[in-house]
């Protein structure tokens, strides 16, 4: 038992180094595919101030912060439009790669996929968004993003903005 | 009312008991600080989770020894003649208990959720302004879960056996599987990190079924003990503890004893019994008698409280021989 336990946390160290610099990963490539210029495809469902429509253009807090992050990944936005249930439905299956519609932490549909960190609090509730399960490199990339927008304040009083 | 007598330990086992009861402290102390840093960054990992849940549970056994250990040590009383040493098997009980359920409800709660293919991610978390992958402060926690619990656990086996006490046995093999599942959920976090997203609830799996052996195995001897079994080795279950035979031995060498049977029951840390006696003499009965209890309890600290009981050859061959009927 010994040296076995003895040696155990050395190994761990020694794999967990040469690790590191491929964590996080997805286990279906979104992020990858994102990078080589495929759509980001975002299921939304309008819930003012965080999603809002005007005519054809989606507009609201959420797709203001993904435009930015689609920028950042130089690839384009495809909008799906839905209710919660559909949506969740279209993100298990990966038919999208993630859902806006002015969730909070609290969100029934927490297990169906990776909650992000919250970008906002309002009427205290945490506000996030929901990438689809086991993309932990997207879901990273997604919360660097929005981590960085609340350090530098940029949600508040239902808007975006210095 | 003759209550028994109030000496416990022995010198050299009140040394490490007053230790045991010192790590019993430090054990509470840390899975109390380890649990409350594995809540705040679990997140939606289920190994995360079930560690956290393993934590909390794990906590009983380091109790149960606590108040167990000081409540079996208090002194007979005329209500309480036998003392309070029971009070170590309920302790026992508990802690096995608290096990079983736990291993149970940890294996059914991450079954479920593979077979529904909930898949896991890791993201972000904000750590002093940087944003950090979630998994590093994960890691970070499970190191800080399992190191110390195993050099709590190793300095456990070394006291238990002297003390012959159970509830630090089951403490110390639950400080054991501590370390063993932080181990497992750390494989998880680095399995889901690398895009297998069934690696967490798999290392969950594995941490419930080893805790689940460890309740059912300890349940099963906690129940045994409560109904009297013949004791067995502290250490090894498969094996009888020689004290009953060592007093038989000691009986049936007296010339006047034809025939002696012996039975013990354990109660906590030490042991109570009879012994029968088939005699041919009877002159000087009493201080014989007194001398053997001496004699008998000599041959091993545990033996708490002997009682000998003279009978006749005759009801002793068939009242003994034959337990079963």
């Amino acid at each position: 038992m010994t040296s076995l336990a003895g040696r155990l946390p050395a190994l761990c160290l020694i794999s967990l180094f040469f690790l590191a610099g491929c964590i996080p990963q997805d286990s279906d490539d979104t992020l990858t595919r994102l990078r080589d210029g495929g759509a980001l495809r975002i299921g939304y469902s309008v819930h003012p101030p965080w999603v809002e429509k005007q005519g054809d253009t989606v507009s609201g807090i959420e797709p203001v912060l993904l435009r930015r992050f689609a920028e950042g990944l130089e690839t384009r936005i495809a909008w799906v439009e839905g209710s919660e249930a559909t949506l969740v439905e279209k993100l298990r299956r990966g038919e999208i790669d993630l859902i806006a519609a002015g969730l909070d932490s609290k969100t029934p549909w927490a297990s169906q996929g990776g909650l992000t960190q919250p970008f906002a609090e309002a009427g205290g509730k945490r506000h996030v968004m929901l990438v689809r399960g086991g993309e932990s490199a997207t879901l990273y990339a997604l919360d660097r993003m929005l981590l960085a927008a609340r350090r530098a304040g940029e949600v508040r009083a239902g808007k975006v903005g210095r | 009312m003759i209550p028994v007598d109030p000496v416990e330990f022995p010198a050299a086992q009140e040394e490490a008991f007053r230790k045991a009861r010192q790590l019993g402290w430090l054990t509470v102390l840390y899975i109390a600080s380890a649990a409350g840093l594995t809540y705040l960054l679990m997140g939606a990992s289920q190994a995360m989770r079930a560690n956290w849940l393993e934590d909390t549970v794990s906590i009983v056994p380091a109790i149960a020894f606590l108040i167990a250990s000081r409540v079996a040590r208090r002194r007979p009383t005329p209500h309480f003649p036998y003392g309070m040493h029971g009070a170590v098997s309920i302790g026992y009980l508990t802690a096995a208990l608290a096990l079983l359920a736990m291993g149970g409800f940890l294996l059914i709660e991450s079954t479920v959720k593979l077979v529904a293919l909930e898949k896991t991610s890791i993201g972000g978390f904000d750590l002093f302004g940087h944003t950090v992958w979630a998994g590093w402060p994960m890691l970070a926690a499970l190191l800080y879960s399992s190191v110390p619990a195993f050099f709590l656990g190793r300095a456990k086996l070394k006291l238990a056996p002297k003390i012959h006490d159970k509830v630090l046995y089951a403490d110390a093999e639950m400080n054991r599987a501590d370390w063993m599942t932080a181990l497992a959920s750390a494989v998880g976090v680095i399995g889901v990190g690398l895009g297998y997203w069934w690696a967490d609830g798999a290392a969950a799996i594995i941490v419930s079924l080893d805790v689940l052996r460890d309740g059912m195995r300890n349940t099963r001897a906690a129940v045994t003990d409560l109904i009297s079994e013949m004791p067995k080795s502290t250490d090894d279950p498969d094996r009888m503890n020689p004290l009953p035979q060592q007093i038989k031995t000691l009986l049936e060498s007296e010339t006047w004893i034809e025939r002696a049977e012996v039975r013990l029951r354990e109660e906590g840390h030490v042991f109570f019994g009879e012994a029968f006696i088939a005699i041919g003499a009877t002159a000087d009965l009493p201080q014989r008698l007194v001398r053997l209890v001496d004699a008998a309890k000599a041959l091993n600290w545990r033996l708490h409280d002997l009682t000998i009981m003279p009978v006749d050859g005759e009801t002793l061959r068939r009242g003994m021989d034959r337990p079963d009927g």
